[in-house]
């Protein structure tokens, strides 16, 4: 048994613990608090007021008024809305007023958020008649507003600091990815709109996760997006520092001159660049034209034709890079410059190649510093809308049963294929859900495997 | 004696009763229309961009506005830049309170009680529009028919060509009914063979017919000529997709004939339709299909080389109907001399795929019965003839169309189309949101076959089975499009 117990992870084996001396806690403090810290307990603010702390009371007190207002007025029909997602359909012909489930959802989730701020409020409420109890069974005066106010600025500051951007960050921030991520436990989408009421469903995950035409055309969009972002982030790096490298080269002549042109090709809109490579290579574009006129059949580079299929990644592949390079030339040739030129010429001395000076010096020192953008790069071109969508959308492919995709599409082209094109909304949430477990996970997994995260101290 | 009597009654009370339902049920739902004007109401109109690029629109609006100044309403363009989804906008008060869209695009709404049904056995128009054209803004509710949209103008796909651009002494060699019409576009036969000898032997232009082959509207004409349809049950059961059914596959197979004689993988692209203005001005093509409404397009088009001013571009450029297909659905079986002196034997008139466009009224409107004046206005006679005038639009209403075919055969002859059914009006359904993307992907796949063995790669659709199991799975994924997640 102790083998077992000692087996045990470190985190499990502190939990019994910590909810016993937390329970400990509590029952200390039922048993120690004075009548007017359980005043402060039933309402808040009223235990303050009996201290004399009048203002702080009664701002605790209004704050409770506020809520119980908001509660009371809309926030627990918010709240119950949230389980139900509507009770009556509404009949827009008749004038029959009815519910509407997306909005239900949102003020649901807002109620909720209220109600978790309310219950924090409360318990600093709780807090602060406590303490205030103890500082007068010490014997000295409850503090009063100013002094509460200067505490706030002083010693309790980071309370103040952080409080509305806690509030407004769990508002504006987490209340919407809640209301997507819930959003794929729902059945809304597809016929359910409103006016229809949707309900709570796993049937988006079933459908996703399932052996059907949707599972596999997922497991191969999953198997090509993961390629296209690996191959699309190494291609701008390598690349985009293979440029820096050139021009910073001394025998380049004219450097800055050549320097301006990728830049010129970042500075253009990025969907112009494609929309022109589009019409490039379209059937009737510039290259077909000279390969017929030359003699040569034209080529299939972005029909939907299987023999496209690779000509159509690598067009995106290359339009990708044209447009990313650019930024990681940049900001290569910004760090080239902080590597210490004696490292090179003490390298070369030892007898070390080029290529050796650069596998050993130039990509440890940029990768290092660029650790953090490359993984940013990573997230961005697993989530490249923009290339297909304006290359190649309007057309599926007509073989190895992909369903409402094509062979180029991302999982964020198929998610914008299903969710705003056909209206799935439950299952585009469900695809938004995984694409962010992979990102997220992936770019974890490298952030602390990196040596920007291992050796963070180095250059500070 | 009694019980029958009793039954009778019976019968009788529950018929009044079912009617008096109905009844009630049309005229609470069009309660809202009580005829009274909302006093200083704005109108918000969506228009056809066209339609405002070429000043109709605020002609129309001007003209209303005008006519309506004493009774306190006006109306005004919605930017186009404002353009709202319905479903989702319109319940927070955004978006139009009258909207000129295709049926199929505005009945996407109906379907969801996002537009209003209009008490249209009150309207002017009523008598002046065939039932097809109703129909195409239909929707059963409640088990009633109700209409959510008013029809103005039908689209359908038609043949232009440069009278100028055909080739010299036709009358001799292509008009052998001396009807005055060329035979090539009486048949596609005859056009195919025309379109066959141009490019071997040149001529005014380069190609013969060249289309994008690949845009579902126009060559769905192929399917439904030999029994495809959209939709059965009268085009409101999504269960059964009919491209399919029928000899649709013989059809198809002549989009690949045509896509074998044009040799050019422009048209695998739907791009070819903006690049088709300038084509048919610069002589690359004799002839093509589109519709009606981008006439202007073609005369800026041919304006804009020099060769024609802007009259002469009017006069020179000619829309006629489509041509008749071959019975045996083989654009070589029959001599094309044959199709035009025994053509009702040997052929079939082509029904096309078409659509109605026309105003619907929003539900989520402030205002609608000022949305309801508008509608009458911009449907009146007048007002049609005005549209036809400044964008060559062909005209839902038959008194319109009549007074319009006087000059302008054409005029009639697709309303005509439309009124004997040559038209296959789009579904009022919003499962028809899911037909184009398969429709399109496979009519790419099954052109593209004609350059598959020329690049040693094995044809597809070589056969008509191979054909039938590429529309059978193009049904499939409109199915699954329609229904697997719904």
């Amino acid at each position: 048994m102790s083998i077992h117990a000692s087996a045990r992870p470190a985190g499990l084996r502190a939990l019994p613990g910590r909810l016993r001396r937390s329970a400990r806690s509590l029952c200390a403090f039922m048993r120690w608090a004075p009548v007017r810290v359980w005043l402060s307990v039933a309402v808040m603010g009223l235990g303050q007021l009996c201290y004399g702390q009048v203002l702080k009371g009664l701002v605790f007190l209004g704050l409770e008024a506020l809520g119980l207002w908001y509660f009371l007025t809309r926030g627990l029909s918010d709240a119950a809305g949230f389980f139900t997602l509507g009770v009556q359909q509404e009949d827009l012909w008749l004038g029959i007023p009815g519910d509407n489930s997306m909005t239900m959802l949102i003020l649901g989730i807002f109620a909720l958020v209220l109600l978790g701020l309310m219950g924090t409020l409360w318990v600093c409420n709780i807090r602060d008649a406590a303490f205030t109890a103890r500082e007068v069974e010490k014997g000295r005066r409850p503090r009063n507003f100013l002094q509460t106010l200067h505490c706030l600025a002083d010693e309790k500051f980071h309370v103040t600091a952080l409080t509305l951007p806690l509030v407004t960050v769990t508002i504006f921030s987490l209340l919407p990815i809640a209301f997507m991520i819930l959003i794929a436990f729902t059945n809304l989408g597809g016929d359910i709109v409103y006016p229809r009421l949707a309900d709570w469903s796993f049937s988006a995950w079933e459908k996703l996760f399932g052996v059907g035409q949707l599972g596999g055309t997922f497991g191969k969009i999953l198997s090509w997006n993961v390629l296209w972002a690996v191959l699309a982030t190494a291609i701008n790096f390598l690349g985009g520092l293979a440029l820096a490298l050139l021009f910073n080269k001394r025998n380049v002549r004219c450097s800055r001159f050549w320097r301006a042109f990728p830049i010129l090709a970042y500075a253009i809109p990025g969907f112009i660049s494609m929309l022109g490579f589009k019409f490039m290579f379209s059937q009737s574009g510039p290259i077909n034209s000279m390969l017929v006129d030359a003699g040569r059949d034209s080529i299939f580079f972005l029909t939907n034709d299987e023999s496209a299929k690779w000509w159509a990644r690598g067009i995106g592949l290359f339009v990708n890079a044209w447009i990313s390079m650019p930024s990681i030339m940049l900001m290569a040739t910004g760090i080239l410059t902080n590597i210490n030129p004696d490292l090179y010429e003490a390298s070369a001395l030892d007898g070390a190649t080029p290529f050796k000076q650069f596998r050993s010096i130039t990509l440890p020192f940029v990768l290092f510093s660029t650790t953090p953008v490359l993984i940013g790069q990573f997230v961005g071109n697993f989530n490249n809308f923009g290339i297909f969508f304006f290359m190649r959308s309007g057309v599926i492919s007509n073989y190895g049963d992909y369903f409402l995709a094509s062979d180029t599409d991302l999982l964020i082209n198929w998610l914008y294929n299903l969710s705003v094109d056909n209206n799935y909304y439950s299952v585009g949430a469900a695809i938004s859900l995984v694409i962010f477990v992979i990102t997220s996970t992936l770019s974890l997994m490298v952030y602390v495997r990196s040596a920007a995260y291992k050796q963070e101290d180095t250059y500070q | 004696m009694k019980k029958w009597l009793a039954t009778l009654l019976c019968f009788m009370l529950v018929f009044s009763s079912a009617s008096a339902l109905g009844e009630d049920m049309y005229t609470r739902v069009t309660a809202r229309f009580n005829g009274e004007l909302e006093q200083g109401a704005v109108v918000k109109v969506l228009e056809n961009n066209t339609a405002i690029e070429l000043g109709y629109v605020q002609q129309l609006i001007d003209a209303f506005n005008a006519a309506y100044a004493d009774q306190g309403i006006s109306a005004q363009i919605m930017d186009i830049d404002q353009y709202s989804d319905l479903a989702t906008d319109g319940p927070y008060g955004y978006g139009p309170d009258v909207w000129y869209q295709a049926n199929d695009i505005l009945m996407k709404y109906a379907v969801n009680q996002h537009l209003l049904p209009l008490p249209v056995k009150s309207m002017e128009c009523w008598e002046q529009i065939p039932q097809n054209a109703w129909d195409a803004y239909r929707l059963n509710l409640y088990g009633e028919d109700f209409y959510c949209g008013a029809p103005l103008n039908v689209q359908s796909g038609m043949l232009f060509y440069i009278e100028s651009m055909l080739p010299d002494g036709w009358q001799d060699e292509w008009d052998l009914n001396a009807n005055g019409t060329p035979d090539f576009f009486e048949t596609y036969t005859a056009l195919y063979a025309l379109s066959a000898d141009i490019q071997q032997n040149g001529g005014k232009t380069r190609y013969g017919y060249l289309d994008d082959l690949v845009d579902v509207y126009f060559s769905a004409g192929y399917l439904f000529s030999y029994g495809g349809y959209v939709f059965g049950s009268n085009d409101t059961d999504p269960q059964d997709i009919g491209f399919n059914k029928g000899d649709a596959a013989r059809g198809a197979a002549m989009l690949r004939q045509w896509a074998d004689l044009m040799n050019n993988t422009e048209v695998l692209d739907k791009a070819f339709a903006s690049a088709a203005y300038a084509y048919l001005a610069e002589g690359m093509m004799l002839c093509t299909i589109t519709t009606p409404d981008v006439r202007q397009m073609f005369v800026r088009a041919m304006v804009n080389t020099g060769n024609w001013t802007q009259e002469e571009a009017e006069a020179d450029l000619k829309m006629i109907n489509v041509p008749r297909l071959p019975v045996s659905a083989d654009l070589t079986a029959d001599a094309w001399q044959d199709t035009i002196t025994d053509m009702d034997a040997l052929t079939i008139r082509t029904t096309m795929m078409g659509g109605v466009n026309g105003y619907g009224i929003s539900a989520y409107t402030k205002c609608p019965n000022a949305s309801l004046a508008f509608v009458e206005f911009a449907a009146s006679y007048e007002q049609v003839l005005a549209r036809n005038a400044a964008l060559g639009i062909s005209p839902a209403r038959g008194d319109a169309a009549a007074q319009i075919g006087q000059d302008d055969p054409t005029v009639q002859l697709i309303f005509d189309n439309l009124d004997e059914g040559y038209i296959d009006v789009m579904p009022a359904i919003d499962a028809v949101a899911q037909i184009w993307t398969p429709g399109e992907s496979f009519l790419i796949d099954l052109c593209t076959d004609a350059f598959r063995l020329d690049r040693g790669e094995s044809e597809l659709y070589d056969t008509l089975e191979k054909i039938q199991q590429g529309l059978d799975r193009m049904v499939q994924q409109i199915y699954d499009a329609i229904f697997t997640l719904a």
